[in-house]
């Protein structure tokens, strides 16, 4: 007697579906590779504008702190506005009202000037 | 059919057999010099960016940053034509061609063509596109200020390493360590990223200066050198209860960021490292060491009616006759005659104790390089003279800074603080690593200093030697000086060359700023009052304000406003 295999459907289905998932697979590695590739590329040149901006960053403080140097500002205070150093002997006192840490800033001068709590200093004989 | 089948599969196993022959060659045969010629070729080494840290003054602002730039360098062995390369490049960097010549010319495969270029030429030159001319990042040390707080801050060499100033005190702080980074990259040279930092950042300095004082202090100093014509100049400002430096400028000065132009002179930074007899602001230490032995007392008299005392064979004069003064107003008035007396009561072994107790001929310690000791002999080598002569500043060589600490022990209460310039190092990301931690010892008692303290106030009244440095709204204690300098030919005191100073703190008796000013070889006036106090007296009053410091003749709750 002769028996004849016959190729059942699963193995015509199997062999094609392995070699596919095969080469899925190797392309997947492939391009998940050449992803992972150009990522690097990417950061690569991020970082290197990264470095760029810093670069500028630093230029920019340097040259901000020349700019803000007190000679350059007084210079300018001096001969282009006409401002003058404030003379302790043309300083004047005047009362505060509330106890608490002196602070000639604009914001208690403005608090004060609500309140109406400034009053010129007999002694001093100044008006604010 | 067979026939074609068995040559077919000779031949592809024939191929295969060469393609493994190959490959055993590459991988096992010669696998190291393949190995190394793929690494050349697939990977970049670069150095990791070192960069200093930034230097702040007390509030914060930039004394010392960092610009990057690039320098050029050429691998001669990749030029073709030096000739026409160093044409090119000389046009760019406006250099004689000659230099660069002989560098595109010269053996090697890298030659420095110019260190930290200008951004513009650097731009220039990669867009000329020049074969074998190479850039590499480069930091450059950048003083905004430029000559401001000079001495202080110091100035670094070509590759970044300190040499005068905070930067050499601080350098292993302020460097960031170093490296080399790998990077792969492709056959255009593109490279893939290391997911690393590039950039090694240094420490960064929280100075104790201000930079306004600052400018006041060497503005004021500047006009007076003009003014007497003096050769140099030195003023010092500090916190008396701390020992911070607010302020320390020397004259003449230099520009950090132009260091290939000043010279020797103009880099000293005099404050610390140059010694002078301080003349009558020494008497601090006969003054002080007569109330604390309590070897005299406020009104004791002194004969000085004749102008002159004799001590060891010399005679000592004082500058002005005065009749009998009291102990107060031998401070007051400067006499020599009294200082002398004093110290002949008190005797050698006091006068030196004393000297001792306030740090004179030993190091302040401050946190700046190439301070020096000045120098007091020891009692059993004086002279007959020598009592007489270092009672009244002579044959003694201090620093200001050691004149000043002694100064601001009298304002503080009588505690000798340690000066110092950098009160905090902070980590790149701004957090404190370190600050500086007082020290001082007690040189005198807090009664004495009181004492002596009321008597130094009255040397700015009226009848005192320094009213000019008198400041208007708050009491100024301090001391005037005035030392003739030896001369160096004849070896004597010379009648033309003086070094005139005036020390002092003020507010008296609360004091926000010691300061000292010395004028070295004034033209016209030779007299501490005369030519250092008004400058004194300038600086107080700028600073004062500029601190917000209240005067004493207004009440305190007023605020003060200016019309």
């Amino acid at each position: 007697m002769i028996y004849v295999r016959r190729r059942s459907m699963v193995s015509y289905v199997v062999a094609p579906l392995s070699v596919a998932l095969l080469l899925c697979g190797i392309f997947g590695i492939v391009w998940l590779r050449s992803n992972l590739i150009s990522l690097e590329y990417g950061i690569s040149e991020l970082e290197k504008k990264r470095l760029e901006n810093l670069r500028e960053t630093k230029m920019l403080i340097a040259e901000k702190s020349a700019l803000l140097s007190l000679q350059k500002v007084e210079k300018t205070a001096a001969l282009n506005l006409g401002l003058v150093f404030p003379n302790r002997t043309k300083v004047v006192a005047v009362k505060v009202k509330d106890s608490g840490p002196i602070r000639a800033s604009l914001e208690t001068a403005q608090k004060g000037n609500a309140k109406g709590s400034y009053e010129a200093d007999s002694a001093g004989g100044g008006a604010l | 059919m067979r026939k074609r089948a068995v040559i077919l599969n000779t031949a592809l196993c024939f191929c295969f057999f060469i393609v493994i022959v190959r490959l055993a060659d590459i991988m096992l045969l010669n696998h190291g010099r393949f190995y190394e010629k793929a690494k050349f070729q697939q990977e970049k080494q670069e150095d990791v960016r070192v960069r200093r840290g930034i230097v702040f003054d007390r509030r914060g602002r930039e004394m010392a940053v960092n610009l990057d730039l690039e320098s050029v360098y050429c691998d001669p062995f990749e030029i073709d034509s030096p000739e026409a390369s160093a044409r090119k490049v000389c046009e760019i960097m406006n250099r004689p061609e000659k230099a660069i010549l002989s560098k595109l010319s010269s053996e090697g495969r890298f030659v420095w063509i110019e260190r930290k270029l200008d951004p513009a030429v650097a731009k220039r030159m990669r867009e000329s596109k020049i074969k074998g001319i190479g850039f590499m990042p480069d930091a450059k040390r950048f003083y905004p200020k430029a000559a401001l707080a000079a001495h202080i801050l110091g100035f670094v060499d070509i590759d970044n390493r300190g040499i005068e100033g905070v930067e050499l005190k601080y350098n292993d702080r302020l460097r960031g360590n170093g490296g080399k980074i790998i990077f792969a990259r492709d056959a255009s040279g593109r490279t893939l990223s290391q997911g690393v930092e590039m950039e090694s950042k240094g420490n960064n300095l929280v100075l104790t200066i201000d930079e306004g004082l600052q400018y006041m202090v060497e503005s004021e100093l500047e006009a007076a050198v003009k003014q007497w014509h003096a050769v140099a100049a030195t003023a010092i400002m500090m916190d008396p209860f701390n020992g911070e430096i607010l302020a320390l400028a020397n004259l003449p000065s230099f520009d950090p960021n132009k260091t290939a132009e000043s010279r020797n002179f103009e880099r000293r930074n005099r404050a610390i490292t140059d010694c002078y007899e301080p003349g009558s602001t020494f008497k601090i230490i006969v003054g002080t060491a007569a109330i604390e032995e309590k070897a005299v007392t406020l009104d004791s008299p002194f004969d000085c009616s004749r102008g002159s005392v004799e001590v060891g064979g010399r005679t000592i004069h004082d500058a002005h006759r005065h009749g009998f003064l009291t102990f107060r107003e031998v401070i007051q008035k400067s006499s020599n005659v009294g200082s002398v007396m004093i110290g002949m009561r008190l005797g050698k072994e006091k006068v030196y104790q004393y000297a001792k107790a306030f740090g004179f001929g030993e190091k302040t310690g401050i946190d700046l390089p190439g301070e020096v000791s000045g120098w007091i002999r020891p009692p059993e080598r004086w002279s007959g003279v020598s009592l007489g002569s270092i009672s009244i500043g002579q044959e003694v060589a201090v620093t200001p800074l050691q004149v000043l600490r002694a100064y601001a022990a009298i304002g503080n209460g009588g505690l000798l603080v340690r000066p110092h310039v950098v009160s905090r190092i902070l980590n790149p990301e701004g957090k404190p690593l370190w600050s500086f931690q007082s020290d001082a010892k007690r040189a005198i008692s807090a009664q004495t200093a009181g004492t002596f303290k009321e008597i130094l106030k009255t040397v700015t009244e009226e009848g005192g030697t320094a009213k000019s440095a008198a400041v208007e709204g708050n009491y100024v204690a301090g001391k005037t000086g005035t030392a003739q300098i030896i001369d160096p030919h004849t070896k004597k005191y010379s009648r033309e060359k003086y070094v005139s100073s005036f020390v002092g703190f003020v507010p008296a008796d609360n004091p926000r700023m010691a300061m000292i000013i010395v004028i070295y070889e004034p033209k016209g006036q030779i007299y501490g009052g005369v030519v250092a106090a008004p400058v004194f007296k300038k600086i107080a009053e700028s600073a004062l304000s500029y601190l917000n410091v209240p005067r004493e003749d207004t009440r305190a709750n007023t605020l003060m406003v200016a019309r």
